[in-house]
């Protein structure tokens, strides 16, 4: 079983080849505002240094957010033109959902992303990787009522602090995330679309 | 030779539209889904909402392409796409699509800047001849563009502020008229007749153009009215601005002709479907003897047909782009001799 993984939804791309249980090839990487470049290269790398065919992928993973809405956008199109092209669904992963499956033996999990300056993305998770609540948008002010409440371990894409707590920025596991999300259900290529959690800001006037 | 086919991908702004282009002159098939609808509450695109609605469809275009043009993607030999100037957010839906394309078949993928697309659209209808000039007229450029031979650009003369259909799309919108509302300027204009005092635009010895200037004096003339109670003809209006642009395009692009010793013109972009602006410029180089040809309306709005033309050319001189061709918001054409 030959997974292809796609993740452009931060400022980590993390682009991978899984065979089984094993990683053939991992680009993981900080960039800047220079997904849309190099993203493609990077599947192109990958596959080439996993020896592997463009043809003999069983499975395309694509974190579909939430996230920077045009690194979403840039994964999700490789994907899905991937799959097209090979006719394969895909399996959609959440971005705040990896940051969770990448650390272990925590109660409760709260993975963060900063949506902007004053609102994130927020996923609370119990230690099956359950959501214990909701994937959303909240402001400042409901990320503290959230973390009061739940007392969690915070993991983020990201070192931050917001008030007294400290976010813990981790890389993604991919060979975790790949294991998990092996058995979920896929998603037609035509129908995949990235998972925004927001409205465009011309909507969120209206 | 060997018969060229070419999958071109345009979404640089609200339109997702995919050709197959056999030879760089023979439309095969093409799928365009426009965006119009849905941006026409805001009045005009808005970046994210495009942005969105490429993603959506991007897939389902490719498909459709396939299905009716009976091709497939083992008959395509390169794969063309715009890389720019657009919108960063709508040229990166199809330019990453463009590069996977290219990254799974192993076919060259060919960039192609969006205004030798519209400049390569009237080869659609007859093959162009050169040397030429080109009047590149749009909702973001206005352009006097000498070629020596297939694709080489060399630019003569440009807008200095507004581009001549963002100026229509202004003067629209303070009529009160519907987004887009440059091809309903034309349409009213003919209703009415010279009787504002405009001022004309800039009508000097370059070839530069600039419609700012008549663009505040319309709002000026059409707030003051307002104030004072007055009706705005609107047809009059129509008339009094559109007189007078096209007016200097083609005054600047017939004395463009003579000095640079060309016989052939092509118009090209949006506002070539101007209905004016091509029975004046008809006119003139009927007086003159000049070729003259411009593309039909379906290939003077934003479609993927006229990049699959230009990017057979690209690629005749070379013009290959590896997977790391990104999409450029702003980006300049010429000089690429």
């Amino acid at each position: 079983m030959i997974s292809l993984f796609i993740d452009t939804s931060t400022k980590n791309v993390s682009i991978s080849i899984v065979k089984d249980d094993k990683i053939l090839s991992l680009i993981q990487e900080e960039i800047c505002n220079e997904h849309s470049k190099y993203a493609t290269s990077y599947v192109k790398k990958v596959i080439d240094e996993a020896n592997i065919d463009a043809n003999d992928l069983d499975n395309i993973l694509v974190v579909t957010g939430p996230g920077s809405f045009t690194g979403v956008r840039i994964g999700v199109t490789i994907a899905k033109t991937y799959g097209y092209l090979i006719n394969k669904e895909i399996i959609a992963v959440s971005s705040l959902k990896s940051l969770a499956l990448s650390v272990s033996d925590k109660d409760i999990v709260m993975s963060v992303i900063a949506a902007n300056k004053s609102s994130y993305y927020v996923g609370v998770y119990d230690s099956k990787y359950n959501d214990i609540i909701c994937e959303q948008c909240v402001s400042n002010t409901r990320l503290l009522e959230l973390i009061d409440e739940y007392n969690p371990y915070i993991v983020s894409d990201n070192f931050n602090v917001l008030g007294r707590y400290k976010f813990n920025k981790v890389n993604l596991d991919i060979l975790k995330i790949v294991d998990y999300y092996k058995d979920k259900d896929t998603i037609n290529y035509h129908a995949l679309v990235p998972n925004y959690l927001k409205l465009p800001q011309a909507l969120e006037n209206k | 030779m060997k018969d060229i086919y070419c999958l071109a991908i345009e979404s640089s702004c609200d339109e997702t539209s995919m050709s197959i282009i056999k030879n760089g002159i023979e439309e095969i098939e093409t799928v365009t889904n426009t965006q119009i609808d849905i941006h026409k509450s805001f009045g005009g695109v808005v970046p994210e909402i495009a942005s969105r609605s490429h993603i959506e469809n991007v897939t389902i275009v490719l498909d459709e392409l396939f299905q009716r043009s009976k091709i497939s993607m083992s008959d395509i030999d390169i794969i063309g796409v715009t890389y720019g100037p657009g919108l960063i957010g709508s040229l990166m839906i199809g330019l990453q699509c463009a590069k996977t394309i290219s990254l799974v078949t192993g076919k060259p993928l060919i960039p192609v800047h969006h205004i030798a697309g519209h400049i390569y659209a009237n080869n659609l209808e007859k093959r162009l001849e050169f040397p030429l000039i080109a009047l590149v007229v749009s909702g973001g450029h206005t352009d006097l563009v000498y070629m020596k031979e297939d694709y080489s650009f060399k630019k003569i003369g440009s807008t200095l502020d507004d581009a001549v259909g963002e100026a229509y799309d202004k003067v629209a919108k303070v009529c009160g008229l519907e987004y887009p509302g440059g091809p309903l300027v034309d349409k009213l204009s003919k209703l009415g007749r010279d009787t504002y005092d405009l001022p004309m635009p800039l009508d000097d010895d370059s070839y530069n153009f600039s419609f700012s200037g008549i663009k505040s004096a319309v709002i000026n003339v059409i707030h003051n009215e307002m104030q004072r109670g007055n009706e705005i003809r609107v047809n009059d209006m129509c008339n009094s601005f559109q007189e007078r642009v096209v007016s200097v395009i083609v005054k600047k692009t017939m004395r463009a002709l003579s000095e640079y010793n060309v016989n052939n013109l092509v118009l090209a972009g949006g506002v070539a479907a101007n209905s004016y602006l091509r029975e004046r410029l008809e006119e003139e180089t009927n007086k003159n003897n000049i070729n003259f040809s411009y593309p039909k309306i379906k290939y003077c709005t934003d479609n993927a047909a006229m990049i699959g033309a230009a990017a057979y050319y690209a690629y005749q001189k070379g013009k290959i782009a590896d997977l790391t061709l990104n999409a450029v918001a702003v980006d300049t054409l010429y000089n690429e001799e």
